[in-house]
């Protein structure tokens, strides 16, 4: 048996209704203004040239790579492209990425960091007494021979390392003596063999 | 070529608005004998201005606050009418609302689960069913398909038939909807809680369990249709045109957007957005618009500002914000043309909003003291409200220069509360308040929860949209500057992520007391049906026919 | 109005408008778009991984749309030149994003090419990235076990060692497999 609240229903006002009064001139003022000024901005920007690549396209940037400009900052590289894993103070994550500062690698033969950054790192690696396992990836696709030269220079020299810069000559002889190679240099091991300490 | 694409582009719009405006005059002119007749008829000398509220603690009090001396009662014939049509549509409204406020609280709890999350990342992480990527878009999901959609449609059928003075017809297809469509959502939220996502915002449910809020969509739709065809009114007011807009928008959208295997690249995410801003635009937007628009004027007795105002709102709305949706790729890999031609119309709706902000506003103008002493009017008022700010907000912040900023932050999320939250989800509460008696014939048994509701819900919700709109900007403008590491941009948030937490927070408490408020109603309405049935007295057996 | 019909038609007109504009036309502008040279399709193990990323629900925070400079300094984060329509080629369904909580991720194969960074940024994100919030993703990886020959350890900092399931290496697979740093040519008619 349903029953409702007819008191609640007795009380109501009546159904409502909209009165016959016009719109405020305003309005139509309104409507004319945002109709005149959204066809005028569809005829200057709808089309404007770029119609398909994607909203305000600049062609030339679709063209190009972002360029890093003038002047190579190492600095910078090093903290777009390593301190993800090798963190900014260089001391890497103890366990999980080596550290660079103080480390043997970076510190010793300039050909082997170059090498490392070339072609990556898999196996095994000793980094200041500690065993690191794990696979850094190669740039050689990624940075040119100037980049890496700078970013080993930020390396060798930041942090108390005390190594001497690092030539582009150098990264450039890596990469040609590795130019064959598809996968990454395995540990340690393989390392010291491909590039003698000179 | 380009060009000429644009320039035709450009004059299809000024066409399209110069007969917007053309329309709405030819209607108008030919509606306002009628309606001036009617206006006479229906608000005789001396009774406009009665105000009348279900949970007004004092009806008393809420006449008095309107200066007015205490009405006549509604002639008989009226009484008949709401009586019929709130009898026939009791059965499926309770059972849409009921599922509503069930989906609503499981919402809002993911939410605030959510929103934690952000600034507090080490809480529930050990589980993938409760990390950060689960949650989100189970609580996107509940709130849009289970409360908003579910009261939405709870309103309209409630609403209709008083509308078109005849009783809701096949009410029964409509409970089947409603069950339908909670299997669906049941599936759904497995769905989305085990990790199968068609991935695509707004449109996470698989497609297969879409199939179910077709089936539902559909069922509940039958008797909408069938009233509509036995209406007894030859004018339509304005709510019966927004539900009826409503009805057929959402199923060609949803079906469109979710029809497995057409869309691919770049196209998807156009498809995708022009859907997602659509479900608030043309779904919830239309249902609470036609909620407000029946609620104010009830309430305060008098009748809409303006008929020609009523009509230009609707039809630019209907011209406008169905185009607004790429104004969400801004920037992004889609044609620049498509994207021009949404932030046009993104512009554009300030037409719409407006209109109806003059329309509702001015009908509740000088009777805004009726809001101290009317819950419903206070939800619905402030609802209304928060859709010009949600919309001009809208507006301005689909223009590039803004965009830029505030696009990819959590200024956007705070705009879709506004929107959501402060304008849809607030009229629903007005419209539940008000129609739970109506339909229980109980009487809300705890008048005061409904103002700790209110007032939780409301200092919630201002928290929640003030801070994380500043958090958003201050989270953009760090984006935007090169020189600042990316990872500023997210410590510069945390202090603003916090606090909408403790605003969801009192949100959600707000739901708890609306939801055990609704649960008191119910648990009165079947004491007084016991009642009734065992004391068989014949006042009790009352029968309204 | 005391037309429903009419109000029905003219609702359903309207939407269909905006459906064959912000739609259709470009459904038709962009269907013969084809894969640029430089883009590879998905290998079986990425396209495994593009369904893990959204089964985790990554693109809540992450977008994958790199803005062009003149709006926005996207690619002075290293998030790559603007995208094009036909990067997105190979992409069913389409995982743009909308939300920069974390960066953009359209190249972010490019920019962090390292596996064992990936995994260990999964295992524990505050780890790598001091401040994260991104929420940890243990869950796809076994601790405690032995390391069989086949497994992909991953050495936590501190000592100790996960094991990444089929699932963390798919989804490292698929973030590797974003780059997209190969110049396209803008189309026809478009250079002023």
């Amino acid at each position: 048996m349903i029953r409702l609240n007819h008191e609640a229903l007795a009380r109501e006002n009546r159904e409502p209704i909209e009165a016959p009064r016009r719109m405020p001139p305003v309005f139509a003022a309104l409507v004319v203004a945002l109709a005149a000024w959204g066809a005028a901005y569809l005829w200057r920007d709808a089309g404007e040239g770029r119609f398909g690549e994607g909203d305000q396209r600049t062609p030339a940037a679709l063209l190009v790579r972002p360029a890093s400009g003038g002047a190579i900052d190492g600095k910078a590289l090093y903290e777009a492209r390593c301190a993800a894993c090798h963190q900014a103070s260089g001391l890497g994550l103890p366990g999980a990425f080596p550290p660079l500062a103080g480390s043997e690698w970076v510190l010793g033969a300039a050909s082997r960091p170059a090498s490392i950054v070339v072609a990556g790192l898999g196996g095994s690696i000793q980094v200041k007494g500690h065993a690191y396992q794990g696979a850094m990836p190669a740039f050689r696709d990624q940075l040119s021979d100037a980049e890496i030269a700078a970013i080993l220079t930020y390396a060798r020299g930041a942090w108390g390392n005390g190594a001497p810069p690092v030539e582009v000559d150098t990264v450039a002889a890596a990469r040609a003596a590795l130019a064959d190679r598809a996968g990454p240099i395995e540990g340690e091991a393989e390392l010291v063999r491909l590039v003698p300490s000179p | 070529m380009n060009d000429t694409l644009a320039r035709l582009l450009a004059l299809c719009f000024l066409v399209a608005v110069v007969g917007l405006l053309g329309l709405v005059w030819a209607v108008s002119r030919r509606q306002f004998t009628h309606l001036a007749a009617g206006a006479r008829v229906i608000f005789g000398p001396g009774e406009e201005g009665r105000a009348e509220d279900p949970v007004a603690p004092s009806p008393a009090l809420l006449q008095r606050s309107l200066g007015v001396p205490p009405p006549a009662a509604s002639p008989p014939a009226d009484v008949a009418d709401r009586t019929r049509a709130d009898r026939s549509s009791r059965g499926p409204v309770l059972w849409f609302v009921v599922s509503a406020v069930v989906w609503l609280l499981l919402g809002s709890l993911l939410g605030v689960l959510a929103s934690v999350k952000m600034h507090w990342p080490e809480v529930l992480d050990a589980s993938v069913y409760t990390t950060f990527g689960r949650v989100r878009p189970l609580h996107l999901n509940i709130i849009a398909y289970g409360w908003l959609s579910m009261a939405g449609v709870g309103v309209a059928l409630w609403l209709l038939p008083r509308l078109l003075r005849t009783p809701l017809r096949g009410g029964r297809w409509a409970v089947a909807g409603a069950l339908v469509w909670n299997v669906g959502m049941v599936l759904g939220v497995a769905a989305l809680l085990t990790g199968h996502t068609e991935g695509v915002e707004w449109l996470e449910f698989p497609w297969q369990i879409d199939l179910f809020f077709v089936v539902g969509g559909a069922l509940a739709g039958v008797p909408l249709l069938l009233t509509l065809q036995h209406r007894r009114v030859e004018h339509l007011y304005v709510s019966t045109w927004y539900i009826i807009a409503a009805l057929v928008w959402f199923p060609i959208l949803f079906v469109v957007a979710n029809v497995p295997g057409v869309h691919f690249g770049v196209e998807h995410a156009l498809v995708n957005w022009w859907f997602a801003h659509n479900v608030l635009g043309l779904w919830f937007t239309p249902m609470s618009l036609a909620a407000a628009y029946y609620l104010i004027p009830k309430i305060v007795g008098r009748p809409i500002h303006s008929y020609q105002l009523s009509l230009l709102a609707f039809w630019a709305l209907a011209l406008f914000y169905s185009q607004v949706g790429v104004h969400h790729l801004i920037g992004g890999p889609v044609p620049t043309w498509v994207v021009t031609l949404s932030i046009v119309t993104s512009v554009a709706m300030c037409v719409p909003v407006l209109a109806t902000a003059v329309n509702l506003h001015f009908t509740a103008f000088d009777r805004l003291a009726a809001l101290r002493h009317s819950p419903t009017l206070r939800f619905v008022v402030l609802g209304a409200m928060m859709y010009t700010v949600a919309s001009v907000q809208g507006s301005l912040h689909a223009l590039r220069s803004l965009n830029t900023l505030t696009h990819f932050t959590h200024y956007t999320v705070a705009h879709a509360h506004l929107g959501a939250y402060g304008f849809n989800t607030f009229v629903f509460f007005g419209a539940v308040y008000f129609l739970m008696p109506r339909i229980t014939g109980a009487e809300w048994p705890w008048p005061r929860l409904v103002s700790a509701h209110f007032a939780l819900v409301v200092a919630g919700f201002a928290v929640y949209v003030v801070f994380l709109s500043i958090g958003g900007l201050l989270q953009g403008a760090a984006m935007l500057d090169a020189s600042r590491p990316f990872m500023e941009s997210v410590e510069v948030t945390l202090p603003y992520l916090l606090a909408r937490s403790v605003g969801g927070t009192l949100m959600t408490l707000g739901h708890v007391v609306f939801a055990a408020h609704v649960g008191g109603i119910l648990w009165a309405a079947s004491r007084r049906r016991a009642a009734a049935a065992t004391s068989m007295a014949p006042a009790a057996q009352e029968v309204l026919s | 109005m005391n037309a429903a019909l009419g109000t029905a038609f003219g609702a359903v007109g309207l939407l269909a408008l905006a459906g064959s504009l912000l739609v259709g036309a470009p459904y038709a502008q962009l269907r013969g778009e084809g894969a640029p040279a430089g883009l590879r399709p998905y290998t079986a193990e990425a396209a495994r991984g593009r369904e893990a990323y959204m089964a985790l629900g990554c693109i809540y925070c992450h977008s994958q749309q790199p803005r062009d400079p003149r709006q926005a300094p996207d690619a002075e984060r290293g998030w790559g030149r603007p995208s094009v329509p036909a990067d997105y080629a190979y992409d069913h369904p389409h995982l743009l994003g909308t939300m920069r909580t974390g960066p953009d991720l359209f190249n972010i194969g490019a920019r962090q090419p390292s596996r064992d960074w990936h995994l260990l940024h999964l295992y524990d994100p505050r780890a790598v990235v001091p401040g994260s919030i991104m929420p940890a993703h243990r869950f796809l990886f076994d601790v405690g076990g032995a390391a069989g020959p086949e497994d992909v350890v991953v050495n936590l900092p501190g000592g100790g060692t996960a094991v990444a399931r089929p699932e963390a290496l798919d989804l490292v697979a698929y973030l590797l497999s974003l780059d997209h740093t190969y110049p396209v040519a803008p189309a026809e008619g478009s250079v002023p």
